[in-house]
């Protein structure tokens, strides 16, 4: 579970909304994103951390008249129901009998730590160890998935009710399911595609879903990078943490309106972000604007092209601020030189586009007095090729081109699915483009369309004992 | 994956401490077990400021120079006090860490300590370059001496891995490995680390008590689940109960004894931010506190200490340098005020390491220092930046490790391998290795540099 599902998943399984998360290390990093299941380990820095948070939410969560409302009776009459309906919630299924009886004995542990305490003070620490323990269980922390063996297909199962229930509020919520989902799945209603269907629609109308959705851009944009980007003071003094901070919330302002106010298309969203301030800002150099960042990034997180490496003895180094010229023309020698050009065609000709924002995103008409030039071009890249002047008619090319939409479906698989795709996935992707397009492009369609794939709702039978 | 032994239950956790403190006659005099510090920065250096000079500083000193026979240049200039408790190493190669996948940052890095190709897979691109690769292939060599030291010690942690600034999650940021494809993250939050090491709370007998019987429970799920999973699930899961047990055996473990030289720091200064640029030189001050003392009241014998990471594009502005020392590393030798830049950070760094050396220095353990007893290895990714060789790395080492080697000198080892540097350091620490990592690249210790 990363940082932001546990404060999430423990906000709404107790109402804990202090983010205790924020104690954790930070998630390691796949594929762009924190939440890539095969890259994440837990290291005894991690595990030690896991242990003082859960404490503490322990005990803020048994505090004075709390106890009585999660218990639901100020003595130990109400434990076996305690921990049976407290415990489906937290590890997300029924209790197994085995489970519960350990739970109860854990609980009689706790209870018996302070003989002569009083009755109610006893309770309270048997429910507070009971606690504590349900949150560094794997059960809680992981998403452990079985299938149903007597749904096999094509050396496949289907996802039980529960294990759909937590793809589902994790995929699209980044927490845990709510009353609805647990009695759909209680009930038998998540069996068929049409079922999750349903359910997916009825999620996207929760709040939770947007905060999903700035989890997700922010970080396949980068723009947490914000944070720690630096830029001269000599040329920037304006640049500080105040002004971070608001770039940073008009863009995240930004995104929630067009996927949760307007059509949730890709175009909508493409114009407005190649302006934001905050992805300027980090797309370029410390002291000025940077049109081969800000290509590159062009490529690699909206095309989904991988860029060739320079070669090993370059040397790698910005032209140096040149008070004559102006950025574009700094840049000349990797127009001029064909053993640049060859790939810096790639990245300049559209960093170009960008060249009226300056390093911190502000708008110029000019550079060192000198008209801005921002036509530019597209190479390599199907069905977008040519000319273009500015950065609108740049987003403009690139919501017509399939490549960016390909490449957002893929970003949102990895996401989404919390991997990165392998070559059993390309019916998968198949079946998501052309949900995709059908749609129009709207991202909102995307995310049901995501439910109602076979890597979503089957999965390969556990292989014990393999080494 | 290893395992560690983890003692069972609360039961008979008193037994058998040899740390009670009326039993140590004169805590001034007591002798001190050996540790061993990776000190990493990244990036390199630039040699023709490293290497040492011949007095009058026209010429650079010849390999096999004595302390007295040579001055230091720019770089380790801040170190010229400790001349005679440096080995100054230059001519040590990774050809490891030109097998298997990788960038040459990602190679750089991950080979430092490990020396076993990276995994491969597709976790993460190259930074500079086409390729995708996994994790670090092996278990690097702090923890196979940390794992050691634990078997016959009861010290309070196998390691410490430590932070400064470190910006990243990736296989380029990580020098650490449990095993193969489980990576350490470095602590960057002096705050964190007094509360893991330092700070205990007064009736932490109970609280460890309860501790127990939580950890208990949980390590009995990790252990019920992970039989009933296979492959890369069940290593996960293995990996995650090892940490649990490794974080349960810590209970047992002797409390800190503040006496003489052990003294609990304090934090309270600490900067907000702990990653704040500007905030560096003080973050790390703090970190090389914490970690001094924790070495000093000998919490652990194992640790790392991490500066930024290969990619990082962090400022010094407290040196009035605001190019991103990632963008710096690349300018080449025609250009001197870069090259001018680069020597700055390096100094500065030297600095550093000269202040956490000497920290450990002052602390008497018996006529010798802990510094003595000690092995502060600094160690980088690559040598050069423009070239990315993983050649010629510089290493300088502090402290004897309790006379094992024989410092005082500058050595160009000619090409010595980096994992013959490290069966050094383990045998060093009493643990004895023949070989570690790919053994085609590993013959054994080099007795050039023992005592």
């Amino acid at each position: 579970m990363t940082r932001f599902e546990y404060d999430n998943t423990v906000r709404d399984l107790l109402g804990d909304d202090t983010h205790p998360a924020s104690a954790l290390p930070p998630e390691e990093e796949a594929l762009g994103f924190n939440n890539q299941a095969s890259a994440l380990v837990v290291s005894e820095l991690l595990a030690e951390k896991y242990l003082t948070v859960a404490e503490d939410i322990a005990r803020r969560a048994v505090e004075g008249d709390k106890l009585l409302a999660l218990l639901g009776c100020d003595n130990g009459d109400c434990i076996d129901s305690f921990l049976a309906s407290f415990g489906k919630r937290a590890w997300r299924r029924p209790l197994a009998a085995d489970e519960l009886e350990r739970l109860a004995a854990l609980y009689q542990t706790g209870h018996d730590l302070d003989p002569n305490a009083a009755d109610l003070e006893r309770v309270r620490d048997g429910v507070r160890l009971v606690l504590s323990a349900f949150l560094q269980s794997p059960h809680f922390l992981y998403r452990p998935e079985f299938g149903l063996p007597e749904t096999e297909r094509e050396g496949a199962y289907q996802l039980g009710p529960y294990e759909i229930a937590s793809r589902l509020s994790y995929m699209l919520w980044n927490s845990m399911p709510d009353a609805e989902l647990f009695a759909a799945a209680d009930e038998g209603r998540l069996g068929t595609k049409e079922d999750v269907a349903r359910e997916a629609r009825r999620m996207l109308t929760d709040a939770r879903v947007r905060s999903m959705a700035l989890n997700f851009h922010e970080q396949w944009l980068k723009l947490s990078r914000l944070k720690t980007v630096t830029k001269d003071p000599a040329v920037y003094p304006m640049f500080d943490a105040a002004l971070k901070h608001q770039m940073r919330s008009d863009t995240l302002l930004f995104m929630d309106e067009v996927l949760f106010f307007g059509s949730g298309t890709v175009d909508e969203m493409l114009g407005g972000l190649l302006t934001q301030a905050s992805w300027l800002t980090v797309n370029a150099s410390t002291n000025g604007s940077n049109p081969v960042t800000r290509g590159k990034f062009v490529r690699e997180q909206l095309l989904c092209q991988i860029l060739l490496p320079p070669p090993a003895e370059m040397e790698i180094k910005p032209p140096p601020v040149d008070p004559t010229k102006t950025t574009r023309e700094r840049f000349a020698q990797h127009r001029d030189d064909p053993a640049c050009s060859v790939c810096h065609q790639l990245t300049d000709l559209i960093g170009y586009g960008f060249e009226h924002y300056d390093g911190i995103g502000q708008w110029r008409d000019t550079e060192n007095g000198l008209p801005i030039d921002a036509t530019g071009e597209i190479v390599d890249a199907k069905g977008i090729e040519g000319p273009f002047d500015g950065v609108t008619e740049l987003a403009d090319k690139l919501a017509q081109s399939p490549q960016v939409r390909d490449c957002v479906v893929l970003q949102w698989f990895r996401f989404g699915y919390g991997r990165g795709e392998i070559e059993e996935d390309e019916a998968n992707i198949d079946d998501l483009r052309a949900a995709f397009s059908d749609a129009g492009f709207d991202v909102r369609e995307l995310l049901v369309a995501l439910t109602q794939t076979d890597a979503f709702l089957y999965r390969k039978p556990v292989e014990e004992d393999s080494p | 994956m290893k395992r560690r032994r983890f003692l069972q239950g609360a039961a008979g956790v008193m037994v058998g401490l040899p740390f009670l403190s009326s039993l140590v006659p004169d805590a001034e005099a007591a002798p001190g077990p050996k540790r061993i510090i990776f000190f990493f920065t990244p990036l390199g250096t630039v040699k023709k400021k490293w290497w040492p000079l011949l007095p009058g500083g026209a010429e650079f000193a010849p390999s096999g120079s004595t302390h007295d026979a040579y001055i230091m240049n720019e770089i380790l200039e801040p170190l010229s006090g400790k001349k005679d408790k440096l080995l100054i190493l230059d001519g040590v190669d990774m050809p490891s860490a030109y097998e298997g996948p990788g960038d040459a940052h990602q190679l750089g890095i991950g080979h430092a300590l490990t020396g076993v190709p990276l995994l491969e897979g597709d976790l993460f691109q190259y930074g500079c370059g086409m390729g995708t690769v996994g994790w670090g292939g092996g278990q690097s060599i702090d923890q196979r001496i940390a794992e050691h030291v634990l078997s016959t010690d009861l010290v309070s942690f196998g390691s410490l891995e430590l932070g400064v600034q470190v910006d990243g999650d990736t296989v380029s940021h990580r020098i650490n490995y449990e095993g193969p494809g489980f990576p350490i993250q470095p602590d960057n939050d002096p705050r964190s680390v007094f509360d893991r090491v330092f700070n205990h709370p007064p009736d932490f007998g109970a609280l460890k008590v309860e501790r127990g019987h939580v950890l208990d429970f949980v390590m009995d799920d990790y252990a019920r689940l992970r039989s009933r999973l296979g492959g890369d699930d069940r290593y996960k899961l293995d990996g995650h109960l090892a940490s649990v047990e490794a974080v349960a055996k810590r209970l047992d473990a002797p409390p800190i004894v503040y006496e003489g030289a052990c003294q609990m720091p304090d934090v309270s200064g600490a900067p907000d931010d702990h990653m704040e640029n500007e905030d560096m030189p003080a973050i790390g001050q703090l970190q090389m506190d914490l970690l001094s003392m924790a070495v000093t009241c000998k919490a652990t014998r194992v640790a790392t200490l991490q500066w930024r990471d290969c990619f990082s594009n962090k400022t010094f502005p407290w040196l009035g340098i605001f190019d991103g020392h990632h963008q710096l590393s690349h300018t080449n030798e025609s250009s001197a005020s870069d090259q001018a830049k680069l020597t700055t950070i390096y100094r500065w760094y030297a600095e550093q390491f000269a202040y956490f050396i000497g920290k450990l220095d002052a602390v008497d353990e018996g006529g010798v220092s802990a510094l003595d007893n000690s092995l502060v290895v600094w160690c980088t990714d690559i040598a050069h930046g423009q070239s990315h060789a993983r050649l010629k790395m510089p290493y300088v080492i502090a402290g004897t490790g309790g006379g094992y080697l024989k410092t005082g000198r500058y050595l160009d080892l000619g090409g010595e391998s980096h994992l013959n540097l490290l069966v050094t350091l383990a045998n060093a620490m009493g643990l004895p290795l023949t070989s570690f990592g790919m053994p085609e690249f590993c013959s054994g210790e080099i007795a050039a540099i023992k005592a």
